[in-house]
């Protein structure tokens, strides 16, 4: 089943093409991750399914409806993204902001304020934040700052959550608070769940599925255990991983790796 | 916090509308003819005995009172609006070559009918507006298509378009001014710096429609101008269709701005001071945001009329330039501090 996927889709930037012809359907309620090199296109992917970024041509479809043919207010009811890095005015509330979630229900000024306080106080509670409600954004740490804006999507109450790089910047302790967040989010409410990493261990260890890009091509997709392989990182990444299974996660897990060009080079020295 | 805003807010309007009113009595009583409280009451009532300052109240000075906060007002939201959906705080109808576009359509118009603003055609007065909006409008639309990019809007490139193109026409309206008649170029020249001292009740007629219209579709875009202050992609996640909202809402200012400008010429720097004041006293929330400029717009233009035409009695100074002598050192200092 997939309430989400895209066909012979092309997508870029001004007259720069980052992928087309692209085929991919997303799974429902389950998490998928995207990894791939730097440029490969896993954030334009994402950002074309969210329809932050049109489409040169091709089709999303969102329970099977061109995305095209809906009010982007009732996308939104539907599915959430959240971008890379999101903006706020720093002086506005925590609260305030998650209260923004609840726009895609605003129908002309006229809201259902006693809905709306609730999936803000649910949001609120998923992501933790409830000592933060009452700061202002610039008072709060890079992962604090994170779980808000997780809440605000939250508040949006989505089936679908498309995230773009959700982790970045964040420390090792705030990177697994917020992947575990999605993890929970995803095993209570069965949400789809759509996101960009680039830790390949992150990846394995709270995904179902994983996808690897490659200069604008799916080149493989499948669960952690057979993507996280010595050979499929080899392809897509150029690298040389070391691989085991982690016994606790029954996951695997990249150890270390080296550029296969300096091993190359390594080789070289050697002769 | 959001209540110490809150109560801010509260304050702020009471004490700006307990300002208003002071202003209000002040600029009816006092002035060449001065009046005690009594003789304005009775006369506003229509119950002074010998009714010797109706005309003057009736025909002079509440007309001129109520377009000065009609017209602060307009202005006051209108900058509110413009530097919410630009997210540049220096953003004003005045810098972004509005007032300059309506001011050139108006100009134009009095250049080819030969009418002067103290006339009494009624069907022409009505019209001006109608030509301020589209010369306001085209104004607008060019600023806004040439600082597009990537199917977002520069800011830095919305000011500096809108800087330019202000300018030019400035020139352009100069220029025709001074292929009119004597009679009609001293006309022009006052009211190209801003002028209220041809204000009547058919000015006021003509803004009010304008007014009516769109200060209700602006103060209900309140929690949408909110989320303008977010990323582009935040907005799009969040469902709000960006360009439309944008064009509303450029659309409703742009109108009101030129509403404004057709009756009292350009009174430039009241879109910028009054949301900044407005914002440092409220907040960000738009919901306070929206009336409270609103409200300081009127005070302001009615106070600074009120020192227009009095402090050099009885010559009498440009409404435009007294809010230029308030907004000028403002704007600077604003400069100032972005810069730190």
């Amino acid at each position: 089943m997939s309430n989400l996927r895209v066909e012979k889709l092309q997508a870029g930037y001004d007259r720069r093409l980052v992928f087309q012809d692209l085929n991919f359907a997303v799974e429902e309620g389950k998490i998928t991750t995207i990894i791939g090199p730097n440029g490969c296109g896993k954030s334009t992917l994402l950002k074309t399914m969210g329809r932050i970024l049109r489409q040169k041509s091709g089709t999303v479809y969102l329970y099977d409806q061109d995305i095209r043919q809906l009010a982007t207010q009732e996308i939104a009811q539907k599915l959430a993204v959240l971008p890379q890095n999101p903006v706020a005015p720093a002086e506005l509330k925590v609260e305030e902001l998650v209260a923004y979630g609840r726009f895609p229900y605003f129908n002309h000024g006229q809201r259902d304020a006693a809905a709306d306080r609730q999936a803000v106080e649910w949001a609120i509670q998923m992501a933790n934040i409830m000592h933060l409600r009452h700061r202002e954004l610039s008072q709060l740490s890079g992962g604090e700052r994170q779980r808000v804006w997780l809440a605000m999507a939250l508040a949006q109450e989505t089936a679908i959550l498309l995230l773009d790089e959700p982790t970045t910047y964040l420390d090792m302790v705030h990177q697994l608070e917020v992947l575990t967040l999605i993890k929970h989010l995803n095993q209570m409410r069965k949400t789809t769940v759509v996101m960009v990493l680039h830790d390949i261990n992150h990846a394995a260890r709270f995904s179902h599925k994983i996808v690897a890009m490659k200069a604008g091509r799916i080149v493989a997709a499948g669960t952690p255990q057979t993507i996280v392989t010595a050979e499929v990182l080899r392809t897509v990444f150029h690298i040389d991983a070391r691989i085991m299974m982690d016994p606790r996660e029954g996951v695997p897990v990249c150890f270390s790796y080296d550029t296969i060009q300096s091993e190359n080079l390594a080789a070289g020295v050697q002769a | 916090m959001a209540e110490s805003n809150k109560l801010r807010f509260t304050l702020s309007m009471a004490a700006g509308l307990v300002l208003l009113i002071m202003t209000l009595y002040l600029t009816l009583s006092y002035g060449i003819n001065e009046l005690t409280a009594a003789g304005l009451i009775q006369t506003l009532l229509g119950s002074h005995p010998t009714g010797e300052y109706d005309v003057l109240i009736y025909q002079f000075r509440l007309p001129r009172l109520i377009l000065a906060g009609l017209i602060g007002g307009g202005l006051g939201l209108a900058g509110a609006v413009l530097q919410g959906i630009s997210r540049n705080g220096l953003a004003d109808p005045g810098i972004l070559g509005i007032n300059a576009g309506a001011g050139f359509a108006v100009i134009l118009f009095m250049f080819f009918f030969r009418i002067s603003l103290g006339g009494a055609d009624w069907m022409a007065i009505l019209a001006m507006p109608a030509f301020g909006l589209v010369g306001g409008l085209a104004a607008a639309l060019f600023v806004y298509f040439f600082s597009r990019e990537n199917g977002r809007l520069d800011s830095q490139r919305f000011l500096l378009t809108g800087i330019a193109l202000g300018s030019g026409l400035s020139a352009c309206s100069l220029y025709i001014t001074l292929k009119m008649n004597p009679a009609d170029f001293q006309t022009a020249a006052l009211w190209s710096v801003g002028s209220l001292s041809y204000a009547n009740w058919a000015c006021v007629l003509t803004v009010t429609p304008w007014l009516l219209l769109l200060v209700p579709v602006i103060l209900q875009k309140a929690v949408v101008l909110d989320l303008f202050q977010l990323d582009e992609s935040s907005m799009r996640s969040l469902g709000m269709n960006v360009e439309r909202e944008q064009g509303i809402l450029l659309l409703c200012s742009t109108g009101l701005v030129s509403a404004c400008v057709a009756v009292s010429g350009t009174i430039g720097f009241v879109g910028l001071i009054v949301p900044h004041l407005a914002k440092s006293l409220a907040g960000i929330s738009h919901q306070r945001i929206l009336p409270l400029a609103a409200l300081l717009g009127m005070l302001l233009v009615i106070l600074a009329d009120f020192m227009a035409k009095n402090v050099f009695a009885p010559a009498e100074l440009a409404v435009g330039i007294m809010v230029a002598l308030i907004g000028v050192p403002y704007f600077i200092y604003l400069l100032f501090k972005s810069k730190a």
